[in-house]
């Protein structure tokens, strides 16, 4: 890649990687995930930079592959990670949220990935049903559906107060 | 709770929550490093293979030292292209029916699986005692700014029981983003009675020569390495049989060579929904310990799983191990009262020593793990040992926490552990008690000698990384 690529590319991590870590942590639940899912999808998108920048904008680009990366998330380390098999990888204190911030961030950990990221998308992003769904390779029928559901399930969860103890993550 | 309410809470849980960003020049240099460092793994030797007396030597310079820049891939060759390959091609209705079936992981409903086109079975066979089949297709739509043929092509693995018909297939393994030029494999396992069965399938381009190496080499002297044998492929699709006693990514590897050249990767696997063994391997590791070991802790479930890891990566058997915990005490923890740190060595058959840290503590999601560091040491008597670990009860994004800690383990012979900036200016100077010292992380620390009573080193080590057992 060549200099003026490789300057493009730091512009858009200084521009946008603060908005793909609050995406990210919105998706993948904890901090450790979030870097996680925000460094791979800058690498995938980094492969195709010289015909991204040409094309237009690549922010939406990027925002796919850290959606697909979070729905398919296989769990598959680099060489140099290691995770402790059957344990979440790291708590994550994370400044320690207010009440109302850990009630919302473990009701969206109950809910599975497609779900939680329809959500995500359609009121965190604020992006259409269509757009949403072009994000997640799936129809828009899909993405109503899975925001209605995923709406009743989150509503539920927030009306009931939740058990401190042992709720695991929906895999 | 209204739309507009969600909304506003969504944005203060990510404003709130998110990490901080890392400075741009950093992340940059890691993504740039990271691409490089991939793309080497990947096309690491580009050698002529028609003299041994050349390939040889090409080979050993993999396994020792940093591979040479990518070769890249000479010719445009599609792995996942047409015809269909496997036993079960010329069965026209099952591949038409395969070719159908929604990419929904089992009790999920149809509609949920993306919208795709271009579909094509690339390949579907019985292997033993399953049926197995890889669909190829382009999520719909093309993301944007990507030309159509450009597109990023997605491919899905289908498993049942030998014989099955297309509705009795469940896909097992969905990768959105495939490299068309590349092999892919999957690691299948299944519960058998002890030990979990796994099958590897590799499909590569039907001119590929396929080599597999089911598990690292771990020497005495504690250097990983990978000898590779080659497997009869048909039509560019090999399968592999294997047993183990825990699971993880596959310590399987598998290599093609096409064109002169080597790739070298890993197969993708599913541990998640394989049902567990009826016994904990990694609790038949004896265990012994060199210091006493302190009352119990909802933190000391994280030691097996150390072992649990060390099994899946080296694909050894719980009888080819043996355990000593260095040392074993409680840390303060940002996360619940206290977290438990366990040191352990692993004897490997070779002689070789795993040496680990964890730490383990119960959080509000339950018990978990973080581990603190890994190395692999030549072979010498555990009680010898100088370990150095920096252990944190926070993810390493966070500011330094009270549970931040450095633990220093020798013989109980030491004294002292003197901790030093990377200038070799001393730092400070801990006690150790019964040869070991737990103080707060200090700033700038490089190394820690380890004194005994004379003053003399007894040696002196960085804290711990992570030990690559990969042997890539």
């Amino acid at each position: 890649m060549g200099a003026a690529e490789n300057e493009s590319f730091h512009d858009f991590v200084f521009r946008e990687q603060a908005g793909l870590l609050r995406l990210a942590i919105l998706l993948a639940g904890d901090r450790g995930h979030a870097e996680d899912l925000v460094q791979i999808a800058l690498m995938k998108s980094y492969r195709h930079w010289a015909r991204l920048t040409r094309s237009g904008t690549p922010s939406a680009y990027v925002r796919r592959v850290l959606v697909t990366s979070h729905t398919s998330w296989r769990r598959r380390l680099a060489t140099t990670e290691q995770v402790m098999e059957t344990l979440p990888e790291q708590a994550d204190p994370s400044g320690i949220p207010d009440g109302e911030d850990e009630e919302l961030r473990r009701a969206l950990r109950s809910l599975p990935p497609r779900m939680r990221t329809a959500l995500v998308l359609r009121f965190y992003e604020d992006l259409s049903e269509q757009r949403t769904a072009e994000l997640m390779g799936c129809s828009a029928s899909t993405v109503n559906t899975q925001t209605a559901r995923g709406l009743t399930r989150l509503r539920a969860a927030l009306s009931v107060p939740a058990p401190r103890d042992r709720v695991r993550e929906e895999q | 709770m209204e739309e507009t309410e969600l909304r506003n809470r969504l944005d203060a849980l990510a404003r709130r929550t998110a990490p901080p960003a890392r400075e741009p020049d950093d992340l940059t240099a890691t993504i740039v490093a990271r691409h490089h460092a991939q793309r080497r793994r990947q096309w690491a030797v580009a050698a002529a293979i028609v003299a041994v007396l050349v390939l040889v030597p090409a080979v050993r310079a993999l396994t020792t030292r940093e591979p040479q820049p990518a070769a890249p891939p000479t010719g445009q060759v599609d792995v996942f292209g047409a015809p269909t390959r496997g036993s079960l091609a010329d069965d026209t209705a099952l591949i038409d029916a395969i070719q159908r079936l929604p990419w929904v992981r089992a009790g999920d409903p149809p509609d949920e699986g993306p919208s795709m086109t271009d579909l094509h079975v690339v390949w579907a066979d019985d292997v033993e005692t399953e049926r197995w089949a890889l669909v190829a297709g382009v999520v719909a739509p093309a993301p944007p700014a990507v030309p159509a043929d450009d597109a990023p092509l997605a491919v899905a693995w289908f498993v049942g029981p030998r014989g099955a018909t297309a509705e009795q297939l469940a896909m097992q393994h969905l990768i959105r983003d495939v490299d068309r030029q590349l092999p892919t494999a999957l690691t299948g396992y299944r519960t058998g009675d002890g030990v979990f069965d796994s099958t590897t399938v590799v499909v590569a381009a039907p001119e590929d020569r396929i080599e597999v190496s089911v598990r690292p080499e771990i020497a005495a002297s504690g250097t990983v390495t990978r000898a590779f044998v080659g497997v009869p492929p048909r039509d560019g699709v090999a399968v592999v049989f294997d047993t183990h006693w825990a699971i993880g990514d596959p310590a399987l590897h598998y290599r093609v060579l096409r064109d002169g050249s080597y790739v070298i990767l890993r197969p993708d696997s599913e541990v998640d929904s394989v049902p567990p063994l009826d016994r904990d391997p990694a609790a038949e590791v004896p265990v012994e310990r060199l210091r006493d070991a302190p009352s119990g802790h909802p933190g000391d479930m994280a030691a097996p799983t150390l072992i649990a890891g060390l099994l899946a990566d080296t694909g050894l058997a719980p009888d080819q191990l043996v355990a000593t915990v260095l040392w074993a005490g409680d840390l303060p923890s940002v996360v619940s009262e206290s977290a438990r740190a366990t040191v352990m060595a692993v004897r490997l058959p070779s002689g070789a020593i795993y040496v680990g840290g964890v730490l383990g503590q119960e959080g509000i999601e339950g018990p978990f793990g973080v581990l603190c560091g890994s190395e692999l040491r030549a072979a010498a008597p555990v009680e010898q040992l100088v370990v150095v670990l920096h252990c944190s009860s926070a993810p390493p994004a966070d500011p330094p926490d009270v549970g931040e800690r450095l633990i220093v383990v020798g013989p109980p012979e030491a004294i002292t552990a003197r901790v030093l900036d990377a200038q070799g200016q001393v730092l400070g100077s801990h006690p150790m008690v019964d040869g070991v010292a737990v103080v707060p992380m200090p700033d700038n620390l490089a190394t820690v000698e380890v004194l005994d009573p004379g003053g003399d080193t007894l040696d002196a080590r960085a804290p711990m990384g992570v030990a690559n057992l990969s042997g890539d």
